[in-house]
């Protein structure tokens, strides 16, 4: 089990080194002719305007929510997941409870996706003001 | 046994004529051999990526009725090493108002969370990096680091294109992330195991052994994996963070040289991660039809390299087919609109994925394996995919056979002119 | 397939009646459109693609598959040519450039330049159709690329030749369309790689004024007699 993990350490330090030495090698072989205008981040040609750290859309963080909320229990059904096979060829009845804890789960997934598919928070661009949400 | 560990230990026995369970420089010679087999896997990344970038310039031109890149080498079969060599010379520029250290790491962050991905895919009966338990969830939480990379990417080049992309594909890679991870656990269920050897093991050489077509259920899942897979590549149609019509080029758009060099890398590679993991999960991975893993295991000298060698080109040639489907895809379907990219995944991925997920789960509850039942539903199923594969030649036969009698006439030639054939 | 598709969800709150029918509707119009163009797209891979690697593999000269009337770079044909300006003035862009003057020896009237700026030209055809005697014309020649700029202009006299006193019908035939400048085409930098185009000397290079005659690196010993064109407009040579 160590041998195995540390192949997977291995290999992401080796990637990270590839990525290095690639860029270092660079060095010798690029020009680097610092000129203030390539330093210019690009605005279709135009001289840029302000700082590009504004805020943006709203609804990226929603979705980003609802994607936490499903990953979290992603991550808690895989496992049941893995063991629901085992359980079921038990034949003891083992297999029912994984088999309704997993359907438990979705059920609540889906109640929550349904409430914010009824809510329009799913829906990219939307009215802001609907006639129900207007005060 | 892992093959590297075996390797590795062969390595001490024979090399230093010690033990490696109580030599104290073992670990020295296990960080060689894996650091021999990242190697090669990289290797087999980069000939992998650079000469598909090229043959999808290829089929990009056969498909729009063209030629394509045909002048490095012969018939342009040494264009990617040119553009590698050609992004290698540029110079490496960095905007005067980036966040430094995250413009400079995104590269790292997106190359690594790639490359991981290739400890767990099972190129052969007993090549693969490491069988890890875990193995499928390993590949959703490593691939994740490419989100990070991206919006590292976006937000460090402080360009607006750039942002709005590095956005963009952290909530498109996010979102497709759950009906991909859905679609998986079908498979995992069914498995009953995460390790990515004992998936395929749990699979069988012949198509009615793939899980694809074990059931309907399945199916779906292997259609729904296959969309999300595609949108987790950032592939076209799905590949609104660098839509050029929009925003630039998303969030590389500052970069050049080397660094831009390593995104598109990972692209490409990416591609091909997904086509192993679908081939893995579905499509039976490096089974040889007829050969049981058992037998190959058992096998001695050349033989078992044989097999080996053997299941590495089937499952080589399975992921290769799904990368050309991909391809296909890219130039075939139009990009969607970004409120499109989340309905498809949130109302129709999210909800039917779970519905398949769901569903082999009752009938893997309610239905005996290898039973009567069993039986008719592969066979079923193994009939619509003959139906479909049917369909479709047909199809392309009307399609073409539509306008053969018209270009005769117009030009005077025979429009039939084989794939093989380059122009 | 179907023309019009109703979204499946509408952003009321209460979903309108088929709202489910559309949802599955959704779902098999997705995949048999996606069907559709993928095999679309596949009977393309055994089709013979319609480009034409030019000019590796086409049977002849693409020059000779334009028609008639293509404008390409313009010609002229001296021995047909009387001198009467009539294009010089026509051209909206000045790019023409003709100076005759008599020669007091023998007393004909004789022709110094002739030069067309063809980075200048438009490709109008004005010129080609004010020309009483078929003298100037486009031609298919498209492939002008030159090394340096001053070879954008060209010398369609060399040195100094006699203007025709002929009429029309009695003048020698039109010389097939475009062979004239298929002598001069190699003179567009292929004949000379020793001329490699800088910055610095496109920096040093004279700019050529409108209607005004350009620099000419080429030696013009015999322009020593042409006092009245140097009256008129002189050049930057003949100033000193």
């Amino acid at each position: 089990m160590h041998f195995e993990y540390s192949v997977v350490l291995i290999y992401l330090t080796v990637s990270a080194v590839i990525v290095g030495l690639a860029l270092w090698l660079g060095r010798f072989l690029r020009p680097n002719l610092p000129d203030p205008q390539k330093a210019q981040i690009y605005e279709c040609g135009e001289r840029p305007i302000g700082s590009a750290w504004f805020n943006f859309n709203p609804r990226f963080y929603l979705i980003a929510l609802v994607f936490i909320v499903f990953d979290a229990e992603i991550a808690l059904t895989f496992p049941v997941a893995t063991v629901a096979r085992g359980w079921i060829a038990r034949s003891d009845g083992t297999g029912w409870v994984a088999v309704v804890e997993i359907l438990l789960f979705f059920v609540i997934l889906l109640a929550a996706l349904a409430y914010v598919w009824g809510k329009g928070e799913l829906d990219w661009s939307r009215e802001l003001t609907s006639p129900e949400e207007m005060p | 046994m892992n093959i590297m560990h075996y390797l590795a230990d062969l390595l001490v026995r024979s090399l230093f004529k010690a033990d490696p369970a109580t030599w104290p420089y073992t670990w020295i010679a296990y960080a060689v051999v894996i650091g021999v087999g990242a190697l090669l896997a990289f290797a087999f990344v980069a000939i992998f990526a650079g000469p598909v970038t090229w043959i999808e310039r290829r089929i990009a031109g056969r498909i729009q009725s063209r030629i394509g890149p045909n002048r490095n080498g012969p018939q342009g079969c040494l264009q990617w090493l040119a553009d590698g060599i050609k992004c290698w010379l540029k110079e490496d520029l960095v905007p005067a108002t980036a966040d430094k250290p995250l413009y400079l790491a995104a590269p790292y962050l997106v190359f690594t969370g790639m490359f991981g991905a290739f400890v767990v895919l099972p190129f052969g009966a007993h090549v693969i990096a490491a069988d890890l338990n875990v193995g499928l969830l390993y590949i959703l939480a490593v691939t994740s680091l490419v989100v990070v990379g991206l919006l590292m990417a976006g937000w460090g080049s402080n360009s607006k294109w750039a942002l709005f992309g590095g956005v963009r594909s952290a909530a498109q890679l996010v979102s497709y992330e759950v009906p991909s991870a859905f679609s998986l656990m079908a498979v995992v269920l069914m498995a009953g195991t995460l390790s990515t050897q004992g998936i395929v093991g749990a699979q069988g050489g012949w198509p009615w052994q793939w899980f694809v077509f074990r059931n309907p259920f399945l199916f779906a899942a292997f259609i729904m994996y296959f969309i999300s897979a595609i949108a987790e590549g950032n592939r076209t149609p799905f590949d609104l963070p660098e839509a050029e019509s929009e925003i630039i080029a998303g969030y590389n758009i500052e970069y050049s040289g080397m660094r831009f060099l390593f995104f598109l890398f990972a692209e490409w590679a990416n591609m091909w991660i997904m086509a192993a993991v679908a081939t893995l999960a579905f499509l039976g991975g490096w089974q040889i039809p007829g050969i049981s893993p058992e037998r190959i295991a058992e096998a001695k000298g050349w033989t078992f390299v044989g097999w080996q060698a053997l299941s590495f080109a089937i499952f080589v040639f399975k992921g290769t087919c799904l990368v050309f489907t991909i391809i296909q895809i890219r130039w075939t379907l139009p990009r969607l609109r970004v409120d499109q990219l989340m309905i498809t995944c949130w109302k129709y991925l999210v909800p039917l994925s779970m519905g398949s997920a769901t569903g082999v789960l009752l009938l893997m509850a309610l239905v005996r394996e290898g039973g009567i039942v069993d039986w008719v539903m592969r066979g079923a199923m193994l009939l619509v995919g003959l139906l479909v594969a049917g369909a479709y030649i047909r199809k392309v036969r009307a399609t073409f056979m539509a306008d053969r009698d018209n270009y005769k006439k117009m030009e005077g030639r025979d429009l039939w002119y084989p794939p093989y054939r380059l122009p | 397939m179907v023309p019009t598709v109703p979204p499946a969800v509408s952003p009321h709150r209460r979903p309108p009646r088929g709202t489910v029918r559309a949802y599955f509707r959704n779902i098999r119009l997705a995949l048999s459109t996606a069907f559709d163009g993928m095999s679309v797209t596949m009977s393309y891979m055994f089709r013979r693609p319609l480009t034409i690697q030019y000019p590796d593999k086409i049977d002849k000269p693409v020059q000779e598959m334009l028609p008639e009337s293509y404008r390409g770079v313009l010609e002229v044909d001296m021995d047909r040519c009387t001198v009467c300006l009539q294009c010089q003035k026509i051209c909206p862009l000045g790019c023409i450039n003709i100076e005759s003057c008599k020669n007091p020896e023998t007393g004909n009237r004789e022709v110094t330049k002739f030069d067309i700026d063809i980075g200048l030209c438009m490709y109008c055809g004005l010129c080609a159709e004010t020309c009483n005697f078929d003298a100037l014309d486009h031609t298919r020649e498209f492939e002008a690329t030159v090394t340096t700029p001053d070879q954008m202009i060209l010398h369609f006299v060399e040195k100094p030749r006699e203007v025709t006193k002929l009429k029309a019908a009695e003048m020698p035939v039109r010389k097939h369309k475009g062979s004239i400048l298929q002598k001069m085409i190699p003179a567009f930098g292929r004949r000379h790689p020793q001329e490699v185009w800088t910055p610095t000397a496109y920096a040093a290079a004279p700019v050529p004024a409108l209607k005004a005659p350009t620099a000419t690196p080429k030696p013009a010993a015999p322009v020593a007699s042409a006092a009245p064109s140097a009256a008129d407009s002189p050049t930057p040579e003949q100033a000193p």
